[in-house]
């Protein structure tokens, strides 16, 4: 009977040793994915909110919930384009409800607490053609506005950004070229 | 005519990021209209792309991926306690449902130690049953048992099967009782008398008359002596 429980605690203690094995593996996995893919989750993030604070807290939020659902990836080598659809699913959440908040305080503000209009020197000094383009791309349908950012990201071709949304080459080429056609119209 | 059409195309030409053909590049040499064009649209896409550029290739915060690490650790951490207590939680419960189930199982009136089943289980015990009287000993238990439970139905209010026992048997009753059952065995008549019905007793109908007295004799009291006195 000692012997039993004796075979079976070390039994036990094996299976524990294979699962905590497992576990460290995968999470070792998953760091070295952060560190390969958590530049392009904040960098997505980013080209929605346009913050780098903000960007960064979305893309730690990315993460930490692909680490929760990491089990479930079938393919290790989809991270990225999961990560990347999750970062700018979450960006676009926070985007959007910074615009709601920022509507609702200038609708309801006094106008003594309004921000004082822009001096014609600011005006003059500010990056005009770049808050243009900013505004133009936040009109942008999401299909489009995730290629446009995808491919300005430095070090990505189209065959990658095409893999990491899950769609055909072809069909990258054919949103960015209707993406950027729609913003020059915009911004002529 | 041919101008705007060239233009259309350089447009085209400049969205899709591609090269120019042979013709357009001829025409826009030629003709300095859609030059001009060709140079506004062309920086126009320029600069739409360095504005996306800087956009998106912001330079990554170095406290992006410790800030990553320590929310994994705050993760982490919460979710184990949040585990050890809903196992707590779980266990409790376990333990609870457990312990109500055994009370129950106590408080049944099946599984009474007094019950007639374990009195006849421990009278076949004492005694020597022999297999052909088993099935009378379980038939006579159960008559008796249904009598009694019938009687207590029709008599007694309804009592809470789990608030008080449902047959109270004196040690003394139980002991008899079980002498009985064990002297069943030596008594074969007794003990297939016990399995019949009871004789339907058919009461007839009583008539009350009147007291009927044939003769009375009435004889005068004896003469009272003057010294005894009178009764």
């Amino acid at each position: 009977m000692q012997e039993l429980a004796l075979i079976h605690q070390g039994e036990t203690l094996e299976r524990d040793a294979a699962r905590e094995a497992e576990r460290s593996r995968r999470d070792r996995e998953f760091e070295a994915r952060v560190a390969e893919c958590g530049p392009l989750a904040f960098r997505v993030a980013q080209g929605v909110l346009r913050n780098a604070a903000d960007a960064e807290d979305v893309a730690q939020e990315a993460l930490l919930r692909a680490y929760r659902k990491f089990d479930r990836l079938r393919d290790v080598t989809r991270f990225r384009g999961w990560l990347v659809r999750i970062s700018f699913r979450l960006a676009l959440d926070r985007w959007r409800s910074a615009r709601r908040r920022e509507r609702r305080e200038t609708e309801w503000s006094l106008p003594e607490r309004r921000p004082a209009p822009p001096t014609t020197e600011e005006i003059a000094v500010s990056n005009q053609f770049q808050s243009r383009l900013e505004h133009a791309l936040d009109e942008m349908p999401e299909k489009f506005r995730i290629v446009l950012l995808l491919a300005a990201i430095q070090g990505y071709t189209l065959e990658e950004v095409a893999g990491m949304l899950g769609v055909p080459t072809g069909t990258v080429k054919s949103r960015l070229f209707l993406a950027r056609k729609q913003l020059a119209e915009k911004l002529r | 005519m041919k101008c705007e059409k060239h233009q259309g195309k350089i447009l085209e030409t400049l969205a899709a990021g591609g090269v120019f053909p042979g013709e357009l590049s001829t025409h826009c040499q030629a003709c300095p209209a859609c030059r001009n064009f060709y140079e506004q649209q062309a920086g126009l896409f320029r600069s739409i792309d360095a504005g996306l550029q800087a956009i998106v290739n912001h330079e990554v915060p170095p406290s992006l991926l410790p800030g990553v690490r320590a929310r994994f650790d705050e993760l982490t951490v919460p979710h184990r306690a949040w585990v050890s207590h809903w196992s707590f939680s779980a266990a409790l419960a376990v333990v609870v449902i457990l312990g109500l189930s055994l009370g129950y199982v106590r408080l049944r009136p099946g599984s009474r130690p007094n019950s007639l089943e374990n009195v006849a289980a421990s009278a076949g015990a004492m005694g020597n049953r022999k297999p052909e009287l088993q099935p009378l000993l379980e038939s006579s238990t159960a008559s008796i048992r249904q009598s009694h439970n019938g009687t207590r139905s029709r008599d007694l209010p309804p009592v809470p099967s789990t608030a008080a026992p449902e047959v109270i048997v004196l040690v003394e009753e139980r002991q008899a009782f079980a002498k009985f059952v064990a002297g069943i065995p030596r008594e074969r008549d007794l003990a297939l008398a016990l399995t019949q019905p009871a004789p339907s007793i058919s009461d007839g109908s009583v008539e009350i008359s009147l007291l009927q007295i044939e003769s009375v004799e009435v004889k005068p009291l004896e003469t009272v002596q003057e010294d005894g006195g009178a009764n």
